[in-house]
């Protein structure tokens, strides 16, 4: 019964539900007929850990994680350059090290390599939008990057996208998957942007706002963006007790 | 005294329309500085086990395939073991990686994997998790990353077993979670977001 226990029972906080999106929100369109309509089933038997298996780090290039030259390494992009760092952290408080972050997101111009985009706006011949890391041990990563443009969608009206990048996160289970998108502060299209807005709880908003820091700019070159990311923390390992 | 958690977890946001960039970068033709791309590489030459291949596709609630999504698939090896912090070493297939991941087809919406049959993971004397394979799926619409998990049609009596699957002998859609044995070694498993058929989705 131990070995039970130990690694197949679902030992990870639940999703919560006040912070994540509802899956049917009508004001964003494509939700409406992809989202099910049946209740999830509660399922405490699993399989969980994803541990080291993924990626390691001898198969990550070492431009892996700089946006600013991985599509061409000779001539830089247009646009804003940004640092985008943070920490990967669990419900605990607990840094995740060595797991893999992706990231793609639109040229300055707000402009995908992407065969779908239909956008007027220019793509970049020395930018690709793509990138990748493992976050180290105490669970820091970073990317060098342009800063994105803000681009028009197709919802039924007259729709902005606020600049943003998207990230995918694995952790160490299958059960921590999580992709979302960072916004940077003070952009006025987060209030008027129904993907944004999907999340009801302002809170948990503005945790994907990331905050401007100059102190960790560098004079000349880029201006650092920090954005940390909390994945389902482990319950089977107990808590500090506050006071 | 308080065992509150300390922080807030991040809110999922959907992976849009582009995700082919961040996940499957070649795909649209993004392939100048990286080594290896995270293409459906479950298994090795090396693998031990039944080489199977499963396929399916998506559909919305108009019964339209999906050709943009992204589905990513976790399974344990052919003797039921899974690479962990707790799996001692020697106990895991080491050419198998458990976890893949592979795009629909842009004109077809067909996604597919050439992996190996899982094997029954033997939880106590009298409970036993039947071979499968879970699926994690995520596309423009989809605003949280869905799981489902995919049984064998042919494995009737292990599924009858099953931990997970006793609790749902009353659902209506049970159905849902079986793949169809299409020809030998070859399994089909289609999803329904929506709709009578919509597939048992789970709060993992
Ligand atoms: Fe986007």
């Amino acid at each position: 019964m131990d070995f039970f226990d130990k690694n197949f029972h679902n030992s990870f906080y639940p999703i919560d539900k006040n912070i994540h999106p509802k899956s049917f929100f009508p004001d964003y369109k494509s939700s409406i007929l992809r989202s099910p309509k049946k209740k999830f089933v509660s399922i405490d038997t699993i399989i969980s850990d994803l541990y080291g298996n993924v990626l390691d780090k001898k198969d990550l290039g070492f431009l892996d994680n700089d946006l600013t030259r991985n599509f061409n390494k000779h001539n830089e992009p247009i646009g804003e350059r940004i640092v985008v760092y943070g920490k990967l952290l669990d419900e605990n408080s607990k840094p995740i090290p060595n797991s893999l972050i992706e990231i793609w997101q639109a040229n300055s111009s707000g402009k995908y390599r992407h065969s779908g985009d239909t956008y007027k706006a220019p793509l970049d011949p020395n930018f690709g939008g793509w990138g990748r890391c493992l976050t180290d041990e105490n669970g820091n990563y970073y990317f060098k990057t342009i800063k994105p443009g803000a681009y028009p969608w197709p919802n039924g009206g007259n729709n902005w996208r606020p600049a943003h990048i998207h990230f995918s996160i694995f952790g160490l289970s299958f059960l921590q998957r999580l992709v979302t998108q960072m916004y940077f502060e003070g952009d006025p299209l987060i209030a008027k942007c129904p993907i944004a807005q999907s999340i009801n709880d302002k809170k948990a908003l503005e945790s994907l706002i990331s905050k401007l820091d100059l102190n960790k700019s560098i004079h000349m070159d880029y201006i650092a963006y920090q954005f940390n990311i909390i994945l389902r923390g482990d319950k089977s390992i107990p808590l500090e007790k506050s006071e | 005294m308080s065992t509150e958690k300390k922080l807030k977890q991040t809110p999922s946001q959907t992976a849009g329309p582009y995700l082919h960039i961040g996940f499957l970068p070649k795909k649209v033709g993004i392939n100048s500085s990286f080594s290896r791309e995270l293409n459906n590489l479950i298994l090795s030459e090396k693998t031990d086990g039944t080489r199977i291949e499963i396929s399916g596709k998506i559909y919305d609630g108009n019964n339209e395939v999906l050709k943009d999504a992204i589905v990513e698939i976790w399974q344990v090896d052919s003797n039921g073991n899974y690479q962990s912090r707790l799996t001692k070493k020697n106990q895991y297939n080491k050419n198998f990686s458990n976890w893949g991941r592979t795009s629909c087809d842009f004109n077809t919406g067909l996604w597919k994997f050439n992996t190996i049959k899982p094997g029954i993971v033997q939880l106590n004397k009298s409970e036993i998790l039947a071979p499968h394979i879970w699926l994690w799926i995520v596309a423009r619409g989809i605003n949280l990353g869905l799981y489902t998990c995919m049984y064998f049609s042919d494995e009737n009596t292990h599924n009858r077993l099953d931990r997970n699957l006793k609790k749902l002998f009353n659902n209506s859609n049970l159905q849902s979670l079986f793949a169809v044995n299409v020809e030998k070694y070859k399994y089909e498993f289609n999803i329904h977001l929506q709709g009578n058929k919509e597939t048992i989705f789970f709060d993992v």
